[in-house]
C-alpha cells in the first residue's frame, strides 16, 4: 500500500461502518425448489490498487465459435435493469450482459480495468479520473458516450433512487473532463471506491434509451457486455444472444445463451443427464456422485463465498445467553450433516461469515459435543431447556432435512426444536422484523473478496442501516472495535490480524449456529468448453465454447 | 337456448364478482410487501414509496379492489408488480400450455376410459372387470408427481421417447412434450371415468329399452355403441366437469415435474412474491375457466340427450 | 346446474338385476377391501406395537439402507426406519382423511338437503356459494391460510374444510330434489311433522347413499392432497410421519435409493384400493336397501 493512503484512513472507517445493509434475497422466483432464503451483497473495502492502471491486452479467444448453450437455472431474474434487483437470479445474468467501469481478476482479488481503460487518481485520494475505452458500443449499436457513464454512475451514486450508493461513500460531483474522460469527486478517500464499482448495479447504461424507457427499460436492457437479451419470459427462460459489437475482440464464442427456469431439481438433473440441457445449475447434493459418473458429464465443484448457518435472534431469551448459543453449536453435528445431506460436499465452517480474504484456516469449528453442550446449559439461564421455533423455507430440501437433524440433536440438551415452514416472502418479511426466533440454512455470499462490507454487516451493531447484525442482533463492543481497527489501516498485517481476532471472536461469542462453506455444483455436458462459476458466484459465460 | 346461456352468464356474475373479493381478502390478509421483495431488504424507503404510488398499491384497500374491479369492466387486469408488465400478457403466455396440458389430458383419460369402461360394465363383477377396476385405482391413487418421474426415468430417459420435460415449439412439439404429463393427468381422470362409466352403463345395460333392443334382435355391439354410449357420455362429461376445473390449478405439481409454463407454477409464485394482481388476474381466470367448462357440460346434456331439460 | 344433478343421480351405482355368482364376486371385494382398511386401523391403533422402532429416532450412519430383515423397508435420508414411519404414519393419514372427508360431509349433505328442500332463495344463496367455493383456486387458499395460521397440518385442514363440503352439498341437493316428491315425504308433511323432522329423519338417512360412496374416493383424494402439498413444502410439520409427506420427500432420493418413497408409495396405492373396494361395495349394497326402504 503507498502512503498517499495512509491519510484516508479514519475516513475509510467512518464510511464502511456508515453502509446499509443490503439483502439479496436468494431464489426469489424459485421458492419452490432453491435451497435459499436470503444473502447479502458486501461492498469491498481495503485494497485500492495502485495509483494508476492501464489496461492489460484484451486476450484473443481460443475454442470454437458458434453454437447455443442450454443452461437450466434454479432461479430467474426478478428484474434486469442494473439499478433496480437485489437477487442473484437477476445479478448473475446481469453480469453477462453489462459492463462497468472496472471489474476483479480472475481470483477475485485485484481491480483491473474495464470499460475505464485507466485512471488516475489525486495523491489526496479524492479525485478519479477514468479514462473511458474507445470505441465501445452498446448491444443496439450505439456508441457508449461519456454521458451515459457519467448518468450511470450518478444514478448508482443517488441515495434515494438506489439501494447501493452506500458502496462510494461521499461523492461530491461527476463530471466530464474530455470526450472520454471522466472526473468524480469524492468529498474525502474512499479505498473500496474502485472495487465497488465493478458492482452490477453501477453497469454503464444508455443514458437516452433508459431516460425514455423509464422501469420499461429492464424489459428491453441495453448494455455493453458479451450477451444482449433476447427474450425474457417470466417463468420459462432468459434468452441471450451474442452482442455483435462487444468490446472484446472475437468474444463471446457462444452465438446464443438460453437459460431455461426448471425450479425442480430433479428435473435439472434429468434435464442435463438427457442431453436436453449443456449445463444444470445447482445439482442437489444426493446426486451429485450418480452424475458424475455418466460419461458425458461432469459434476464441477466449486467454491463461493457463501456461508450457511443457523441465524439466531440474540435479542431473545434465552439465546440472549451465549452459553445457550454456545451450547447450540457444540450440540450440532455437522459431521452427520456434510455426510448425509451433502455427501462430504460441504466445508465444515469455522467462521460466521463467507471465506473471504483475511480468512483464517487455524480457528476450531466447534466439534459435536453433546456433554460439553449440557454442561454450558447447565450454567446458563435456561438450565431447564426451551423452546425454540425453527423457521425453514417451505419446499427446501435441504433445509428440511437439516433441521431434522437439528431437531433431534437438540433435543439431547433439552432444546425442544419446532420445526416452522413458511414461504420465502413471509419468512423474509418476519425476518427482517427481527419477528424470529431461529431460522435454519439462511446463507450470505459475497460479490467482493475483501470482508470489510460484511464484517460490518454481520457483526457491528451499530453500523447504520438498523439491521443490527444482519438481524442476529449480535451486540459486541469488541466486534465493533476490531472492524473500526481494520477499515482503519491499510497495513496489511494489521487487517489480517484484526479480521482474524474477529473470526476468533465471532466463533466464541456465537451470534449464530456455524455450519458449512457451501460449493457451486454444476453439472456440464463434456462438449460445453471453459464453462466456470467464479467466487462471487456468477459464471463468465463470453469464455464458454462448445465442441461438436 | 338463447335464453338459457343469458341466464347461465348471469348466474356466473355474482361466483365471478365472490371469487375475486375472496383472493383479494385473503391476499391482502397475509404478511409480506411484494415492493420490498423486489427491490431487497434496505431500497431506499424512497424508492419504495414511489414504486408504490406509481403502482397504485399505497392506497386503502376497498379503492383498490374497486380499481381492479373498474378495470375488468375494459379488459384491464392491471399491471405485474414484479414484473412491470401488463398481467393480461403474464397470463396469457401461460394459458397455453395449461390448456394445452389439460386438453390432451382429457383426451388420453377418454381414449382410456370408454373402451375399459364399456368392458368393465358389460364383464361386471368378473375378472376383466376387476382387473381393470385395481389396474386403473393403481393409477388413481399413485401420487403424480411420483408416477410423473417414472415415467420420465423409462421413457424419457432410458428409452430416449419423449422429451425429459419443457414445452417445446410448435404443435408437434408441444405434442412430443406434453404426451407423458398429459398421460399422467390422464390416467388418474381415466380412473374416475371408469368408475362412473361402469355403475351409468351398468344401468343402461339393465334399463327396459335395451332389453327392448336385444329382444327386437338389434346386435350387441350395436346396443352398446348406439344407446349405452350416447347415456353414459353424459356421465363422462360430468365428471369431467366436475374434475377440469380443479385441475388447471391444481396442476402445479405435474406443471414443477415436467417443467410446463402453465398458470399453477405461475400462480405459486405470484402468491410467494405477493404479486397481488396477477394473484388476482388468475383467481379471475381459474374461476372463468370453471364457469365455462360447467356452461359447456350443461349445454352438451342437452345435445346429448334431449330428455334433459334445459332450465 | 339443475340438469347435471339429475345426471349425478342417475349415475349413483344401481343395480337393478344381478346373478348369484356376481353377487358372491362382489361380496368378494367388498370383504377384500373393509379387510385392507380395517388391517390399516389396527396399525394405526396399535402402532407402538407393531413398528420395531421410534419413528423419528435417527441413526445417520445408517442412512440409506436398503431393505433387509432388519429394515423390512430400508432406511431414509436420515437414517430413520421406513416402516415403522409408514406404520406411525397410519394414525396421521387416517386422521387426516377422516377429518378431511367426514367433518364437510357433515355439514355438506346438511347445506345440500336444505338447498334441495326449501327452494327458492335459500337454494340460490346456498348453490352460489358452492360454485364460488368450486370455482375458487384450492392453492390460493391454502398458502394464504397456511401464511396466516401458521404451518402444519392445521392449515390444511381449515383449508380442505372450507372447500370438501361443496361436493356432498351438491350430491344432496340432487338426491332431496328427487325425494322431496316421493309419498313418504310427502306424507311426512301431510303427516304435520316438522320441517328439521323431515330432513333429519326421513330424507337424510335416504340421501346419504351417494355422498359415502363418493367419500370413499375423496378419502384417498385427500391423502393425495396432502402428498401433493408436502411436494410444494405445505404438509405436514417435519419430522411428523404420514404417508405423502414421506413419498414427497423421497423423491428426491428416487435415484439413489429407490425404497424412501416408493413403499410409502406403494402403501398410499393399496389403502386407495381398499377404500375404493369399499366404496363400490357399498354402493351395491346400500343399492338394494334402499329399494327396499323406499
Amino acid at each position: 500500500m503507498s502512503n498517499e493512503f495512509e491519510s484516508m484512513e479514519e475516513f475509510v472507517n467512518r464510511e464502511i461502518t456508515r453502509k446499509q445493509l443490503l439483502i439479496r434475497f436468494g431464489g426469489l422466483g424459485a421458492m419452490v425448489a432453491t435451497p435459499s432464503l436470503l444473502a447479502a451483497c458486501g461492498g469491498g473495502g481495503g485494497s485500492a490498487g495502485g495509483e494508476t492502471s492501464t489496461a492489460e491486452a484484451v486476450g484473443g479467444a481460443t475454442g470454437k465459435r458458434g453454437g447455443t448453450l442450454t443452461m437450466a437455472r434454479p432461479e430467474e431474474p426478478l428484474s434486469l435493469d442494473p439499478i433496480v434487483p437485489s437477487d442473484n437470479g437477476s445479478i448473475y445474468v446481469l453480469y453477462n450482459m453489462f459492463d462497468q467501469l472496472t471489474t476483479i481478476n480472475e481470483n477475485s482479488t485485484d481491480v483491473v480495468p474495464s470499460l475505464a481503460e485507466s485512471w488516475d487518481i489525486s495523491p489526496d485520494g479524492t479525485i478519479y479520473t477514468f479514462h473511458l475505452r474507445k470505441g465501445v458500443k452498446f448491444s443496439d449499436g450505439t456508441p457508449m458516450t461519456v454521458d451515459d457513464v457519467i448518468f450511470s454512475l450518478e444514478r448508482i451514486f443517488d441515495p434515494k433512487g438506489s439501494a447501493y450508493s452506500f458502496l462510494f461513500g461521499p461523492v461530491k460531483s461527476v463530471r466530464a473532463t474530455g470526450d472520454s474522460d471522466v472526473e468524480v469527486q469524492l468529498k474525502g478517500p474512499f479505498a473500496p471506491f474502485l472495487q465497488n464499482l465493478n458492482i452490477f448495479a453501477a453497469s454503464i447504461v444508455p443514458k437516452k434509451m433508459v431516460e425514455e424507457l423509464g422501469d420499461k427499460f429492464a424489459q428491453q436492457p441495453v448494455g455493453t457486455g458479451p450477451f444482449k437479451l433476447v427474450k425474457f419470459s417470466k417463468g420459462q427462460f432468459v434468452h441471450l444472444a451474442r452482442n455483435e459489437n462487444y468490446w472484446k475482440a472475437d468474444k463471446p464464442l457462444l452465438d446464443e445463451v438460453m437459460i431455461p427456469y426448471v425450479p425442480d431439481d430433479n428435473t435439472r438433473v434429468l434435464k442435463v443427464q438427457a442431453g436436453e440441457s449443456d449445463v444444470a445449475l445447482n445439482i442437489p447434493y444426493a446426486q451429485i456422485e450418480q452424475l458424475d459418473k455418466q460419461d458425458d458429464i461432469d459434476v464441477e465443484i466449486e467454491e463461493i463465498y457463501r456461508f450457511d448457518g443457523i441465524w439466531l435472534n440474540n435479542a431473545e431469551k434465552p439465546l440472549d445467553d451465549a452459553r445457550v448459543r454456545q451450547a447450540l453449536n457444540y450440540a450440532t453435528d455437522k459431521e452427520a450433516m456434510r455426510q448425509t445431506i451433502y455427501f462430504g460436499n460441504a466445508e465444515i465452517a469455522n467462521h460466521m461469515m463467507p471465506k473471504m480474504k483475511y480468512w483464517r484456516s487455524d480457528v476450531e469449528p466447534y466439534p459435536f459435543d453433546l456433554d460439553k453442550a449440557r454442561e454450558l446449559m447447565g450454567q446458563s439461564s435456561a438450565a431447564d431447556g426451551f423452546t425454540v421455533p425453527l423457521v425453514v423455507p417451505t419446499g427446501d430440501v435441504i433445509t428440511q432435512q437439516l433441521a431434522q437433524i437439528v431437531k433431534e440433536s437438540w433435543s439431547g440438551i433439552g432444546v425442544d426444536v419446532q420445526i416452522q415452514n413458511a414461504d420465502i416472502g413471509t419468512a423474509y418479511t418476519n425476518f427482517s422484523n427481527f419477528n424470529y426466533t431461529a431460522g435454519a440454512n439462511w446463507y450470505i455470499t459475497s460479490d467482493v473478496s475483501a470482508p470489510d462490507e460484511l464484517a460490518a454487516i454481520q457483526f457491528d451493531y451499530t453500523a447504520p442501516g438498523g439491521t443490527k447484525s444482519f438481524f442476529t442482533q449480535y451486540n459486541s463492543a469488541n466486534a465493533t472495535k476490531l472492524i473500526a481497527q481494520a477499515a482503519n489501516t491499510l497495513e496489511e498485517s494489521v487487517r489480517e490480524k484484526a479480521f482474524g481476532d474477529l473470526q476468533q471472536l465471532v466463533m466464541d461469542d456465537a451470534p449464530m449456529v456455524a455450519l458449512f462453506f457451501t460449493p457451486a455444483r454444476t453439472g456440464i455436458n463434456s462438449k460445453v468448453q471453459g464453462f466456470r462459476t467464479v467466487k462471487t458466484a456468477w459464471w463468465p459465460l463470453e469464455d464458454v465454447s462448445l465442441s461438436d | 337456448m338463447a335464453r338459457f346461456l343469458g341466464l347461465r352468464v348471469l348466474h356466473a356474475i355474482p361466483v365471478v364478482i365472490g371469487i375475486t373479493l375472496v383472493a383479494f381478502v385473503l391476499i391482502h390478509a397475509v404478511p409480506g410487501d411484494p415492493i420490498r421483495i423486489m427491490l431487497g431488504g434496505k431500497a431506499p424507503p424512497e424508492r419504495i414509496a414511489a414504486v408504490k404510488h406509481e403502482l397504485g398499491i399505497d392506497r386503502p384497500l376497498p379503492t383498490q379492489y374497486l380499481d381492479f374491479v373498474g378495470g375488468l369492466t375494459h379488459g384491464d387486469f392491471g399491471e405485474s408488480i414484479i414484473l412491470r408488465r401488463p398481467v393480461s400478457g403474464v397470463v396469457g403466455e401461460r394459458l397455453g400450455p395449461s390448456l394445452f396440458l389439460l386438453g390432451y389430458g382429457t383426451l388420453i383419460a377418454v381414449v382410456l376410459a370408454l373402451p375399459l369402461g364399456i368392458v368393465s360394465a358389460l364383464r361386471r363383477n368378473r375378472l376383466p372387470d376387476h382387473t381393470i377396476r385395481i389396474v386403473t385405482l393403481i393409477g388413481f391413487a399413485m401420487p403424480a408427481f411420483w408416477l410423473g418421474l417414472l415415467l420420465i426415468r423409462k421413457l424419457s430417459l432410458d428409452l430416449g421417447v419423449f422429451p425429459v420435460s419443457g414445452y417445446g415449439k410448435g404443435f408437434f412439439d408441444h405434442v412430443m412434450h406434453l404426451t407423458l404429463p398429459a398421460f399422467t393427468v390422464g390416467v388418474f381422470l381415466a380412473a374416475m371415468l371408469i368408475r362412473s362409466l361402469r355403475s351409468s352403463l351398468t344401468d343402461v345395460f339393465a334399463s327396459e329399452y335395451i332389453e327392448a333392443a336385444r329382444a327386437r334382435g338389434v346386435a350387441e355391439s350395436r346396443v352398446v355403441l348406439k344407446h349405452a354410449l350416447r347415456n353414459s357420455s353424459i356421465s363422462t362429461i360430468t365428471v369431467l366437469a366436475v374434475n377440469l376445473g380443479w385441475l388447471i390449478s391444481s396442476a402445479v405439481v405435474i406443471e414443477k415435474v415436467f417443467d410446463i409454463p402453465g398458470l399453477g407454477q405461475l400462480l405459486v409464485d405470484s402468491i410467494y412474491t405477493r404479486d397481488f394482481p396477477t394473484i388476482q388476474a388468475l383467481t379471475l381466470v381459474f374461476g372463468l375457466i370453471v364457469i365455462v367448462i360447467n356452461l359447456l357440460a350443461d349445454f352438451s346434456y342437452a345435445l346429448i340427450d334431449p330428455r334433459v331439460r334445459l332450465s | 346446474m339443475a340438469a347435471r344433478q339429475e345426471v349425478l343421480l342417475a349415475s349413483a351405482a344401481r343395480i337393478r338385476r344381478q346373478g348369484r355368482a356376481e353377487r358372491r364376486w362382489a361380496n368378494a371385494t367388498l370383504y377384500v377391501g373393509v379387510g385392507i382398511v380395517v388391517a390399516v386401523a389396527l396399525v394405526a391403533i396399535f402402532a407402538p406395537l407393531i413398528a420395531p422402532y421410534p419413528p423419528n429416532a435417527q441413526n445417520l450412519i445408517n442412512a440409506f439402507q436398503p431393505p433387509s430383515w432388519s429394515h423390512l423397508m430400508g432406511t431414509d435420508n436420515l437414517g430413520r426406519d421406513v416402516f415403522s414411519r409408514v406404520v406411525y404414519a397410519a394414525r396421521v393419514d387416517l386422521q387426516i382423511g377422516f377429518i378431511t372427508t367426514y367433518v364437510p360431509l357433515t355439514y355438506g349433505v346438511l347445506l345440500g338437503a336444505v338447498a334441495g328442500y326449501f327452494g327458492g332463495w335459500v337454494d340460490t344463496v346456498i348453490m352460489r356459494l358452492v360454485d364460488v367455493v368450486i370455482a375458487f383456486p384450492f392453492l390460493v387458499l391454502v398458502i394464504a391460510i397456511l401464511a396466516v395460521v401458521g404451518p402444519g397440518v392445521t392449515g390444511v385442514y381449515i383449508a380442505v374444510l372450507a372447500v370438501a363440503w361443496s361436493m356432498y352439498a351438491r350430491l344432496s341437493r340432487a338426491e332431496m330434489l328427487v325425494l322431496r316428491e316421493q309419498e313418504f315425504m310427502l306424507a311426512g308433511e301431510a303427516l304435520g311433522y316438522s320441517r328439521t323432522r323431515i330432513i333429519l329423519r326421513h330424507a337424510i338417512p335416504n340421501l346419504l347413499r351417494p355422498s359415502i360412496v363418493f367419500s370413499m374416493a375423496d378419502f384417498v383424494l385427500n391423502i393425495l392432497l396432502v402428498a401433493a402439498l408436502s411436494f410444494l413444502g405445505l404438509g405436514v410439520r417435519p419430522p411428523q410421519a404420514e404417508w405423502g409427506a414421506m413419498v414427497a420427500d423421497g423423491q428426491n432420493f428416487l435415484l439413489n435409493a429407490w425404497w424412501i418413497t416408493t413403499l410409502p408409495g406403494a402403501v398410499i396405492v393399496v389403502v386407495g384400493i381398499g377404500l375404493s373396494l369399499v366404496g363400490d361395495g357399498l354402493a351395491e349394497r346400500m343399492g338394494e336397501r334402499f329399494r327396499l326402504t323406499v
